[in-house]
């Protein structure tokens, strides 16, 4: 079985139904994009997944368990929010070493892990500043930061690269790819830009009105994306 | 830029000598009261005296600036516990209710506060056997100062970021856990100028202590009362003032502290 298997989820908001059946197989260390327009339940469907949405009907199951009904912070799953959604009164330390402090991890062993953390996503020296006071590409660098270091069994990215310019984003595209690989992360990640999804993607699944349409390979996929 | 901030200071001016004559001057004069002789005729002879804060020390002012304090910290501690859920729900609504809230905690202001007070006696006497208690003054002090509290904690927590309570949780966090480390943080300025305006006004809210508690319970602006319309000192009203004043400005002083003092040890951890 799959690593990470949703399985004929459906939502309603109120009479609006946003999700008609989704079945969804991701496996270990798998990059999966979710490609769609605006409205086309992904975001639904990855809350659902991370425990901030409970669906109607249907099931979620990681690693063997089923996690349908667990609280979010039982699933072992991490979450990049669109607008960072940064702890604004907290350092950026205190920031990336919310998850680890939880943990009640020993005090040395943060330390050392939030300053390896720094140095991976290039923000040596970073430590004592407030959000406020970093730029735009600073302050995604520190919400992955503190997404990736408690090592979560997926990592759900809701358009992290929405708001960056061009030739930041296929810095970090490729940036983030890499870190994908190293880590083994399982990353379900979500745009509405088909270049996007085909150049970082294992595979795509394009997703239209609550429903997944198609789903394979960025080159198997290449010609159903561009109607 | 000096001519700049010369043209500034031409603006503020006419706000300069409103503060100055409407506000300064007549703390001024009070201050300055204060220190003055009453006279056998009721006037106040302009000779230089420390009699009134003497008088102050007697143990029947002492002892009513107490009560008056523990029934402010009575008043304000009920308002916390009832404001500030109610804020944070009321933050979290969504627009159209919210604005029914908003209207419904509004509308009692449209009435007069001495009509209001009238109906809870009414209220009080019919329903319940505590009017005229100590009881009956909190409630009616709580219900009177309450609507401050919820606003205040409400424009706090609409600011709130509800992507950053979903992030904690993502990282691990339980629901109170969340509300610990982000909630009550990002909130605790609002909740602190709703204690500052609960609190200053339940030590002077004498018209709440004089129709609820029957004259029995007497406020920190009952005394003032007492001295101006009873006896007729100016002079010793005027030092009580300056002792509330001094107090008042000594919460508002520690409130304003209190802030960035959470702050920063949150930073230094």
């Amino acid at each position: 079985m799959s690593y990470l298997v949703a399985k004929d989820i459906y939502k309603s908001f109120e009479s609006l139904e946003v999700l008609k059946g989704i079945d969804l197989e991701v496996d270990q260390g798998e990059f999966v994009t979710l490609l769609g327009a605006s409205g086309c339940g992904k975001t639904t469907l990855l809350r659902i997944i991370a425990g901030l949405e409970y669906a109607d009907k249907g099931s979620v199951l990681l690693d063997g368990n089923n996690i349908t009904g667990l609280a979010p912070e039982k699933r072992q799953i991490g979450m990049f929010f669109q607008n960072y959604a940064l702890f604004e009164h907290m350092t950026v330390e205190e920031n990336i070493a919310y998850s680890l402090k939880l943990q009640k991890l020993p005090k040395d062993e943060i330390v050392q892990r939030v300053n390896d953390m720094l140095k991976t996503v290039k923000l040596e020296g970073e430590n004592k500043r407030m959000p406020d006071m970093l730029s735009g590409g600073q302050r995604q660098r520190v919400a992955l930061a503190r997404s990736i270091i408690a090592t979560p069994k997926v990592l759900l990215l809701d358009e992290p690269l929405g708001a960056l310019d061009a030739a930041l984003k296929k810095r970090m595209q490729e940036e983030l790819k890499d870190l994908q690989h190293t880590l083994g992360i399982t990353f379900i990640y979500i745009t509405h830009d088909q270049d996007e999804a085909l150049v970082m993607s294992d595979r795509i699944a394009l997703m239209e009105n609550g429903i997944i349409k198609e789903i394979g390979k960025p080159n198997e996929i290449k010609d159903k994306i561009r109607l | 830029m000096k001519s700049k901030t010369r043209s500034d200071f031409k603006k503020v001016l006419p706000l300069y000598i409103f503060t100055l004559i409407f506000v300064l001057v007549p703390i001024l004069y009070a201050i300055f009261l204060s220190f003055m002789t009453r006279t056998n005729t009721w006037s106040v002879e302009y000779v230089f005296t420390l009699d009134n804060y003497r008088e102050l020390l007697k143990p029947i002012y002492l002892s009513t600036f107490a009560d008056s304090f523990k029934l402010a910290v009575a008043v304000t501690f009920v308002d916390i516990i009832v404001g500030y859920p109610a804020g944070l729900f009321m933050a979290r609504l969504p627009e159209k209710q919210r604005n029914f809230f908003f209207a419904a905690l509004t509308f009692p202001f449209w009435i007069n506060s001495i009509v209001r007070i009238a109906s809870i006696i009414v209220l009080l006497r019919t329903y319940t056997t505590i009017l005229y208690s100590y009881e009956a003054v909190v409630i009616t002090m709580v219900y009177a100062l309450l609507p401050f509290m919820i606003y205040s904690v409400y424009s706090a927590a609409v600011k709130l970021d509800n992507s950053a309570l979903e992030a904690a949780r993502m990282l691990g966090a339980s629901k109170f856990r969340a509300f610990l480390d982000i909630t009550l943080p990002l909130t605790a300025k609002g909740l602190l100028s709703g204690i500052t305006l609960t609190f200053i006004p339940s030590m002077c809210l004498i018209y709440i202590s004089d129709l609820l508690g029957g004259g029995k319970f007497i406020l920190a602006g009952n005394l003032i009362e007492n001295q101006l319309m009873k006896t007729h000192n100016l002079p010793l009203a005027a030092a009580i003032s300056v002792v509330l004043m001094i107090f008042t400005g000594t919460v508002i002083l520690i409130s304003n502290r209190l802030e960035p003092v959470a702050k920063r040890r949150r930073r230094a951890r």
